[in-house]
């Protein structure tokens, strides 16, 4: 994502020269615009000029030769033998013709008339003119006059013959033209520096033309602007710049020269100008670019040396240095980025640290275990391991009694031995909690027992917490590779594994082997049938009667779960419960067991046997806050009063979690559900808890019962027991009664309830029946038997 | 009517121009209807005078023979090529030229070759009555009792004599007034400012 906008985005070297060369157009143009506009008017100025002094010369041209031929026509005129001739003209047009003729090439003339005063010729074979009573005196003004005759056109002049020069009446005309050709000559060209044509009738006509002209009859006439001032018209492929001017008359209207030249001659010196300053600005505009570029390499290069850190520092490799820039900006940025890197380096340290150091113990922990195993393993696949997996001893114990702060110290004195002791062998770490490990290599001549008792010696000497002085034991378990596992997670097994049988054999060690494992497996095996086992029917529910010892009358069981299963035959629920119970299968055994028991319950209840049955709840059963309205639902269903079910917990599943525990059991009692306190007198609840538990009976372990009747210490404790539970308004059980003595005992310092094998152990269901029978009709003497 | 009894009568004449201003120096004269004239020998000079023609303006009957004097010590070249008479009097001095017959009506105008300014007119008439205006426009001339054409002619009256004239039955003294029609010509030469011209008046 981001490489691609990168991509997209111009560079900024890019963008500087780009700003550069948009200055610098915008200053060329503007420059080149103002220069041009002002050398334009200059030019133009100076062009106009031009073509007023050529069109002046064009004038004075013409009329100079106008004036030529008039004073040569006003000697003719005065001219005795020509008055003669004029005169005489009737008798002898001849002699005028020729004289005539004469003059016309000494005037340089092309054309001439004579006329009488009357306006008709004398010489008979030139034809009339038309309108000659205006035009022929009109030829003798002053101003111009251009004529057409026979297609051809002339600057005409005339002048009055009298035959007396004072007198008032005009006696003949001499009429003469130049034709208009003659007039627009090269040399005017040459003279002018501009084409010259001559037009009539509003441009109609052309009259005359150099003759390079670019004007010529039938060259766009129509558009021809007749008037002073710079035109322009496309002529031809190029461009004319003209002026007009008046020049004479032609048939009663105005003659107009018109100057023209072509447009690059006319403005040569001003784009010559202009391109010198193009190439100029340009130079300029290359330079500044060239600069602009460099410039802002200079810039970007240390920037670009930025991305590139940047970029390996992404990578993960360490910049040792970064760019020294030229610009204070970017020596910012360098350092800015220096410290960046030392930032995260240091965070990277840190993070380093929580992943693989042990917060507490500040050894490493169990990921770097882990890791450190597998490198070694993948490093030297071939190589022999020892792993030991250590765990304190009833830390626990010591945690609850000295408090957590004193357990951490002990941790970490513990961690700071192991980590002395081999610290130049092995490898060891802090799993978690009160558990250590370490890896080592397996040594020629050394068994791993020694290994194991080597490290042991770590525990030997006490350890001094605050002035207390504890004697620390631990479980080892011992796994070798590649003996037991190739692979990490299999080592680590093999050793927790060994690890827990040797607590079990309570050995300080224990080498794993593949007899524990399969142990193991069973179990585990056992738990993923044992939600099939309570739909299959292998799980029942075995009853064992509480006797009411007031009354010697059975009114209400304990009901115990067994499992015959159709491999392992029958298995304790020591066995799977607390299994069950650590997988959160406990749920499923608790609500088929209420179940079963409600469904008996009702079932006896039909026969007019009222049990009050109880059953055994689990800690995980006690938090679940579902328990209370589960329960509910099945007396619903049964159509039983709470005061049929009795719930039994023990001491230690309410201490895991009494805010919620609390919670459920009033819940229970609230819907009159019996609760009672199972194994009384094993855990270390306090008499405060005891007084908070909204409880109904206390049951005595077994372990105070089983004795009584020989024991005095044990029979102290049941009495206290006993007197403590009146006095705090509860029934109590004494479980394990297994002798009329004890029972008596029970009678005599007044316990509620006897349960044992005294009466009968768990029996199905049906047995019950049979025992209750029996028990009904013969009593305690049943039992005796 | 020839042999009837004649009385003279002398006819005033005031000449006016078309503003009534007097129009002087022009030729006055009479046409009687019936009457027909012998061929007069009569002669009249056109004399040069100061490079000028003496007079400006000289009326004759036909068939006056008209005589060409040089007064001044410089050669003139005396010539017309007017209808009425073309002549030629090539560079002479004093009375070389010989007097020149002026047999056809109208005018006559002369010029000098060598000296542009020149110009001179003589007025061919057919009747013995006729006379110059004097600057005040008026004229007087004697002529038996009859039925008359009058007429007026100088070289500013654009109009010709023809198209301006009166018939007149004169019985004695008679007064009339006559207005050129037109606008008169503009005087180009001033000739009729020459204070000489009055030097003639009789």
């Amino acid at each position: 994502m981001s490489n691609k906008s990168v991509l997209i985005k111009p560079s900024l070297q890019m963008r500087m020269s780009f700003i550069f060369l948009l200055l610098l157009s915008i200053i060329v143009v503007v420059t080149i615009y103002f220069v041009q506009q002002a050398t334009f008017k200059h030019a133009s100025a100076q062009l106009m000029n031009h073509i007023q002094t050529s069109a002046a010369v064009v004038q004075d041209n013409v009329e100079g030769r106008a004036s030529a031929l008039d004073n040569g026509m006003a000697t003719l005129a005065k001219d005795f033998s020509m008055k003669q001739l004029i005169a005489t003209a009737k008798n002898d047009q001849r002699s005028l013709s020729s004289a005539m003729s004469n003059y016309q090439s000494r005037l340089g003339a092309d054309i001439y008339w004579v006329l009488s005063k009357d306006f008709t010729p004398l010489i008979e074979a030139h034809s009339p003119f038309e309108n000659s009573k205006q035009v022929v005196p009109a030829f003798s003004k002053a101003a111009l006059h251009w004529f057409t005759y026979q297609g051809r056109n002339y600057l005409m002049r005339s002048t009055p013959v009298r035959f007396v020069e004072t007198s008032g009446h005009i006696n003949a005309w001499v009429v003469m033209g130049i034709d208009a050709k003659k007039l627009f000559t090269p040399h005017l060209v040459d003279l002018t520096d501009m084409q010259i044509s001559l037009f009539g009738g509003n441009a109609s006509v052309l009259l005359g033309a150099t003759p390079e002209a670019h004007f010529v009859a039938g060259q766009k006439q129509g558009e021809i602007a007749k008037t002073r001032g710079l035109h322009r018209l496309p002529l031809n492929s190029t461009s004319i710049i003209y002026s007009a001017f008046e020049l004479g008359t032609w048939q009663g209207e105005s003659a107009f020269i018109v100057l023209s030249m072509d447009e690059d001659d006319a403005f040569l010196s001003n784009e010559s100008l202009i391109g010198q300053l193009i190439f100029i600005l340009l130079a300029a505009a290359a330079l500044g670019l060239l600069g602009a570029t460099l410039l802002s390499r200079e810039i970007t290069k240390p920037l670009k040396q930025l991305i590139d850190a940047a970029r390996r520092m992404r990578a993960g490799e360490n910049v040792d240095s970064f760019p020294s820039a030229n610009t204070r900006e970017v020596e910012t940025l360098s350092s800015a980025f220096s410290d960046m890197q030392l930032g995260i380096q240091d965070r990277e340290a840190q993070i380093h640290q929580l992943a693989y150091f042990d917060e507490l113990t500040h050894i490493p922990n169990r990921i770097q275990f882990s890791n450190h195993i597998s490198d070694m393993i993948r490093q030297a696949p071939e190589c022999e391991l020892i792993v030991l997996m250590i765990d304190v001893d009833r830390f626990k114990e010591i945690n609850d009694t000295l408090g957590h702060d004193l357990g951490d110290e002990l941790l970490i004195a513990i961690a700071k031995r192991l980590h002395s002791h081999t610290q130049n062998k092995g490898f060891c770490a802090r799993l978690g909690g009160d558990e250590y490990a370490w890896v080592g290599l397996q040594e020629a001549n050394t068994r791993p027992q020694d290994v194991a008792q080597n490290l042991l010696s770590v525990f030997e000497q006490p350890f001094k917490i605050e002035n207390l002085v504890l004697d620390v034991d631990c479980s080892m378990g011992i796994a070798l590779y590649p003996q037991h596992a190739s692979s990490l997670q299999g080592l680590m097994q093999c050793a927790d594994i060994a690890m827990y049988s040797c607590k079990d054999q309570h050995n300080p060690f224990a080498l794993y082997n593949d007899a524990l494992n399969k142990h193991s497996v069973v179990r585990l095996s056992l738990m993923s049938q044992l939600k099939g086992a309570l739909g299959e029917g292998q799980l029942e529910l075995h009853y064992q009667p509480k006797l009411t010892i007031a009354s010697d009358k059975i009114e209400t069981l304990e009901c115990l779960i067994r499992w015959f299963h159709p491999e392992h035959g029958f298995v304790p629920p020591d066995d799977f419960i607390p299994l069950a119970e650590q997988t959160g299968a406990i749920r499923h055994v608790t609500q088929w067991a209420l179940r079963t028991a409600c469904e008996q319950v009702k079932r006896w209840r039909d026969k007019n046997i009222c049990f009050s049955v109880a059953v055994n709840i689990s800690a995980i059963d006690l938090v679940d806050l579902s328990l209370p309205a589960s329960i509910e639902s099945l007396l619903n269903e049964f159509d039983l009063p709470p005061s049929a079910l009795t719930m039994e917990v023990t001491e230690s599943a309410v201490m895991g979690d009494p805010e919620n525990a609390l919670k459920a059991l009033n819940l229970l009692r609230d819907m009159g559900v019996t609760l009672s306190i199972d194994d009384f007198g094993t855990g270390y609840s306090s008499m405060a808890q005891l007084k908070k538990m909204p409880v109904d009976e206390l049951k005595i372990d077994k372990a105070f019962v089983l004795a009584l009747a020989t024991n005095q210490e044990d029979r102290v404790m049941v009495k206290t027991l006993v007197s403590l539970a009146q006095n705090l308004g509860l029934t109590t059980v004494a479980e394990g009664v297994e002798d009329l003595e004890t029972l008596e005992f029970l009678r005599e310092v007044g316990c509620t309830k006897a349960q044992g094998y005294y009466m009968t152990k768990a029996l199905r269901a049906d047995e019950l029946i049979s025992w209750y029978e029996m028990f009904t009709e013969q009593g305690l003497a049943s039992c005796s038997q | 009517m020839a042999n009837s009894v004649s009385f003279a009568g002398n006819i005033a004449v005031s000449l006016l121009d078309n503003q009534q201003n007097p129009l002087a120096n022009a030729v006055v004269y009479l046409i009687p209807k019936t009457e027909s004239f012998e061929p007069v020998e009569n002669m009249a000079i056109m004399d040069q005078v100061d490079t000028q023609f003496y007079p400006h303006i000289l009326a004759v009957q036909r068939n006056t023979q008209v005589s060409f004097p040089n007064s001044d010590s410089i050669q003139h070249h005396v010539y017309s090529f007017s209808s009425a008479k073309v002549f030629e009097l090539e560079l002479y001095k004093g009375l070389r030229a010989d007097p020149l017959l002026f047999d056809n009506l109208g005018v006559v105008e002369m010029g000098c070759n060598v000296h542009d300014w020149m110009l001179g007119y003589i007025y061919v008439v057919d009747t013995p009555y006729f006379k110059k205006s004097d600057y005040a426009g008026e004229v007087t001339i004697s002529v038996p009792d009859g039925e008359y054409t009058l007429k007026a002619w100088h070289p500013r009256i654009s109009d010709s004599p023809e198209s301006f004239q009166m018939m007149l039955s004169i019985q004695g003294d008679t007064h009339v007034s006559m207005s050129v029609p037109s606008a008169l010509l503009p005087d180009v030469n001033a000739f009729e400012d020459a204070a000489d011209e009055f030097g003639e008046y009789e």
